[in-house]
């Protein structure tokens, strides 16, 4: 008997291994690979400078609230599935969590209506002391398990202002949490709405109704009734205050980014709301775990194109056949 | 029962399953002279069983690759569950240990003894409630100074159980305003459809004297969006509960808010129930009350999820292939 030809020992083994591809497609042959995903701590400034409205060139006059809102939202719809969102808001000298971050894509809605509730009302002082709600932020999402980054928007004004020489002091590990602060806001000093109960502007802050100073400048009080004790350097405090301009708001880029260098963050001016998106969906936030994938498709395309092979082989053997058998 | 695929276009490749029926299908041997073989009816019919299998495999694998799957569907169901609107207090008085009641024979708490905070009870019983009541829609509302809206009525327990948990994350804030927080939730049920049963459930260890213009407020919001109040009271240690009489006549308000407070409630037209959390049975009363009071239908969707059919048309595509190569193998050897 002659021995096998070359295209049926061929066709033998693709058939075997089209047989074998499909079998394990039918048994549902599953691959591990390491994916990317996020989880952030997103944590709001809901104090009252977050009610000025920027004139940014190219962006609706929306109060920094909103923009940084609708930031969020831009993050929400752009985090692949798998990935989660909390919520926190920061006033007074501490930031609150309102919920640990849960699943994106099965809790969309959710996540979007808590978002658009956020609001100025929700803060419960009027005080932004923002590196202590920084360092709180950070405790918290220290905390969270499993471990989360955190997105900390703010516009970086201090309100009682801090003296440079006694700034809050962190008392965690720098780095330990990544995060990202982001600076909401515009370079133009502006006035401060002062908005009544129902949320209706009712005027702006004036220069005597906000602390210029901080309160190591004022002096501690002493026994005597307006006189202060000494050991603070208070020399020009007359001035300071006459010329202070703490009722007036911008973005403090510079300060925002100090604070940031020293607790291990990194910063973010919020421009466009597909910005700040587009840096914390890179691979510098992202955790890796293995995500099972469905390879059915490669594994069926390839039996298939096995088994039409099978049929060209032999219709190319049997041309060739006919040519030697011609040639004879 | 629907069908559908998921890359219908892949079926115009459906033409290959003729491919088997084209040409030999097997390696041509050449042969001198084909008349004088004899004619092998089995031969001939083992050959279109071939072609057969084949062509039955291409079009199941091809079938199997467009990705057949049962659509999504959402079934709308009727249940028996509430709509409930959690008002948790976070003021810093809950993070204060829990010491239940007081009574004559309960041992006195030593130093150093590790005790839940009360606010950590609550959660321990909130988080069980949402667990058990799997069927109701939750929201939640968190104050102390002022109301802060955490979550939406949702029926989503992950969710549900992540606002629970944040309440547990940092210390609590400075003070308790009731008033405000009940508005705040009450009016949370504003322009939403009366789809089930509405409850604001309040869990907080102490009380303000409210006054004139917010009960009012209060009792009007209740009426006008028919919701029945229920209260878990965190007692505080040594204080009186709200159950227990004032033992002195004078100015009782104000000796006696929590006491103050569920006489007001109780006043209001809308029902009212108050639990005690150093009950062991209240957890199970209030979830029997929700069960049986609460029994309006609630009309919510079911999403049963896809499911893809993939799987069975491969395992069909593989069955053909193995008598096939059986045959080849057979063949082969020959």
């Amino acid at each position: 008997m002659a021995r096998p030809s070359r295209q049926s020992t061929a066709a033998l083994w693709l058939l075997l291994g089209a047989l074998l591809l499909t079998s394990a497609a039918g048994l549902g042959a599953r691959l591990v690979l390491e994916r990317d995903y996020y989880r952030y701590l997103v944590v709001f400034d809901v104090t009252q400078s977050m009610n000025v409205r920027d004139p940014l060139p190219g962006l609706a006059r929306r109060t920094r609230l909103d923009r940084a809102k609708l930031a969020a939202q831009e993050l929400l719809t752009r985090l692949p599935c798998g990935s989660a969102m909390g919520v926190g808001i920061f006033t007074q000298h501490r930031s609150l969590l309102l919920f640990t971050p849960v699943e994106v894509c099965g809790h969309y809605d959710e996540i979007r209506t808590m978002l658009a509730d956020i609001d100025w009302s929700m803060a419960w002082r009027a005080r932004s002391e923002i590196a202590k709600g920084l360092h709180s932020a950070i405790a918290i999402t220290g905390n969270l398990q499993p471990p989360a980054r955190l997105v900390f928007f703010t516009d970086g004004h201090e309100a009682p202002p801090v003296h440079v020489d006694f700034p809050p002091r962190f008392t965690g590990e720098s780095g330990k949490v990544q995060g990202l602060i982001v600076g909401v806001g515009g370079q133009l000093p502006l006035p401060i709405p002062k908005l009544d109960e129902t949320g209706d502007q009712v005027g702006v802050w004036g220069r005597d109704e906000v602390m210029q100073v901080d309160v190591y400048s004022l002096g501690r009080a002493g026994d005597v009734p307006g006189e202060t004790m000494v050991g603070v350097e208070t020399g020009d405090l007359a001035r300071r205050l006459a010329s202070g301009t703490e009722h007036l708001s911008s973005l403090h880029e510079e300060y925002l980014g100090q604070l940031a260098a020293g607790l291990g963050l990194d910063y973010q001016r919020l421009e466009a709301p597909g910005v700040v998106a587009e840096v914390l969906t890179t691979g510098r936030y992202a955790f890796r775990r293995a995500a099972v994938h469905d390879v059915h498709g490669w594994l069926g395309a390839v039996a298939l194109t096995f088994i039409v092979l099978i049929y060209l082989i032999y219709s190319a053997g049997g041309r060739k056949a006919r040519r030697r058998w011609d040639a004879a | 029962m629907s069908f559908a695929l998921s890359h219908p276009l892949l079926l115009l490749l459906l033409p290959l399953a003729l491919l088997p029926w084209f040409g030999a299908g097997r390696p041509r041997r050449v042969y001198p002279a084909l008349a004088l073989l004899p004619e092998d009816p089995l031969s001939r019919w083992l050959s279109a069983a071939e072609r057969l299998l084949a062509s039955i495999a291409i079009t199941a694998l091809l079938v199997a690759l467009s990705g057949p799957y049962r659509p999504e569907v959402e079934i709308e169901r009727v249940g028996h569950g509430a709509q409930m609107m959690v008002l948790m207090d976070r003021s810093r008085s809950m993070d204060q240990p829990f010491y239940g009641k007081h009574t004559a024979t309960a041992p006195l708490p030593y130093l150093g003894q590790q005790l839940e905070t009360k606010g950590q009870v609550a959660r321990r019983l909130l988080s069980e409630f949402a667990a058990r009541r799997a069927q109701d829609m939750f929201g939640m509302v968190i104050f102390s100074t002022k109301p802060i809206q955490v979550l939406p009525l949702t029926q989503k327990p992950e969710i549900i159980q992540a606002a629970i948990s944040a309440a547990g994350i940092g210390r609590g804030l400075a003070e308790t305003d009731v008033g405000g927080g009940l508005i705040r939730a009450l009016q949370f049920f504003a322009d939403r459809p009366y789809t089930g049963s509405r409850i604001l459930l309040l869990i907080s260890d102490g009380a303000a004297t409210l006054g004139l213009a917010t009960r009012a407020r209060i009792q009007q919001l209740a009426q006008q969006h028919r919701v029945a109040l229920y209260w878990l009271y965190m007692r505080t240690r040594n204080s009186p509960g709200i159950f227990d009489s004032p033992h002195r006549a004078e100015d009782p308000e104000g000796l006696y808010p929590q006491w103050s407070l569920h006489q007001f409630f109780r006043s209001l037209e809308t029902p009212y129930r108050a639990y005690t959390a150093e009950d062991p049975q209240a957890l199970e009363q209030a979830i029997r009350d929700v069960s049986s009071l609460q029994n309006l239908p609630l009309h919510y969707l079911e999403t049963i999820p896809r499911r893809d059919l993939h799987r069975g048309w491969y395992a069909a595509a593989a069955l053909m292939l193995l008598p096939l190569t059986a045959l080849r193998w057979v063949e082969s050897r020959q």
